[in-house]
């Protein structure tokens, strides 16, 4: 029994957290993989010492022989977002589109757009988003499901030329050739 | 003249322009802290570049009429706090408070290197000086997160992640979903409007005994004012 107690009390010193009074850090996972909708391409998102640097490095890897090789296309050392991008997207092109930073914020880098040789093709920052669509900053923000103005999952368009996103009531595309975004009432 | 009307004139009339100008004083204080600089003994300081976010962080309280005044930088030495690697090696910076402040309304605030899991923490101790302890990461500085000591002093004056109306856009939103300005212009009421507080936090903040009330301008001038006129009345009295 007294066996057991000890155990217990073992177990809650190990897994004890900050208290109630924390700002608390949520990290994502150290290593994080992105896959082009034909698994493809492979993005690779690499922090590094625990977090204690918050800019990781990116890597984006063509799969061969049906996955059981790889070649690396390109590797950025440091990203400038926090903890990474919130979540990223590869279309079958190999274009990559970071969408947001990790920490929640109305971020300068709400959507960053590679091309296939690693170069920045473009980037919108969260006001940008909010001019383009003519929606409401703080809207926005309160109509976000993740991040801060994702109100709805992007869709990738089947020829993975373009991606939609969702902001409140409304969406926008982004063309992957071009980098660029236009809102519903010019794209369609 | 009847000493009716010189009891009113010379004791009653200043009394009252005195008494109305300091109840004035109603929603402006100051918030003093100790920043203290944990070492290693290597060389290395948490915080080593001392910044504080003091604009981002006076602009969040002014909601509430708080201005923050902080002490010049001390330090320690101690290769067991410099970094905290689990809540025992936390709650023992508490409870050891090293280089703390003595005095009552002043906060002692430490800046490590790292902290297990947060950005920033407060002695949940409560009563005197145990309660006037906050830890802060390096990680704040690192990722830019120009409310977290705001955040933590809410947590000293009263305030939790789970007062009524609190959303992902106020202040004492939990750090793992508190959307968090990057700019100081999308802190409220400007931008977007982040870390908001509610009415019933800035009462319950403004009552907690480390707040020390001072008169605003306008109190300040009401007050220069009356003092003048029954001076004034005082020098014509005898005339």
């Amino acid at each position: 029994m007294l066996s057991l107690a000890t155990g217990v009390l073992a177990l809650l010193a190990c897994t004890q957290t900050s208290g109630p009074s924390a700002d608390t850090r949520k990290t994502p996972e150290l290593v994080r993989e992105f896959f082009s909708p034909s698994g493809e391409f492979r993005l690779v998102i690499s922090g590094s010492k625990g977090w204690l640097n918050p800019r990781p490095s990116a890597e984006l890897f063509q799969m061969l022989d049906s996955g059981r090789s790889s070649v690396q296309e390109w590797r950025i050392e440091e990203l400038p977002h926090r903890l990474g991008p919130e979540s990223a997207i590869i279309s079958n092109d190999g274009i990559v589109v970071l969408v947001d930073e990790w920490i929640r914020t109305p971020s300068p880098r709400a959507l960053t757009v590679f091309d296939r040789e690693g170069m920045v093709k473009s980037v919108y920052s969260f006001d940008e988003i909010a001019k383009i669509t003519g929606m409401s900053p703080s809207l926005m923000i309160k109509s976000a499901k993740t991040g801060t103005w994702e109100s709805g999952k992007p869709i990738l368009a089947a020829d993975s030329v373009s991606t939609r996103f969702f902001t409140c009531d409304t969406y926008f595309s982004l063309n992957l050739k071009t980098g660029e975004i236009s809102s519903k009432t010019t794209s369609d | 003249m009847t000493i009716n009307h010189r009891v009113f004139k010379y004791v009653l009339l200043p009394f009252f322009l005195v008494f109305w100008s300091f109840s004035g004083i109603s929603r402006a204080g100051i918030i003093t802290i100790l920043p203290i600089q944990v070492g290693d003994g290597m060389g290395n300081l948490g915080n080593a570049s001392q910044q504080l976010y003091l604009d981002a962080t006076n602009k969040i309280w002014s909601q509430a009429g708080l201005t923050f005044n902080y002490l010049p930088f001390t330090s320690i030495i101690s290769s067991d706090f410099y970094s905290l690697d689990n809540q025992t090696e936390v709650d023992d910076l508490f409870a050891m408070a090293p280089g703390a402040s003595m005095m009552p309304k002043t906060i002692s605030m430490w800046f490590v290197s790292g902290h297990f899991d947060a950005y920033g923490e407060v002695n949940s101790t409560a009563g005197g000086l145990s309660s006037n302890r906050i830890v802060i990461a390096d990680s704040v500085f690192a990722e830019g997160r120009l409310d977290t000591i705001a955040h933590e002093v809410g947590h000293l004056l009263g305030l939790q992640h789970d007062d009524l109306g609190v959303e992902t856009n106020f202040l004492m939103r939990s750090g793992d979903d508190r959307i968090t300005p990057t700019l100081i212009g999308d802190i409220f009421p400007d931008g977007v409007g982040l870390d908001r507080l509610t009415a019933g936090q800035i009462s319950t903040a403004l009552s907690d005994a480390k707040v020390t009330a001072v008169p605003e301008p306008s109190s300040l001038i009401l007050f220069a004012g009356s003092v003048g006129i029954a001076f004034v009345r005082r020098r014509r009295g005898v005339k």
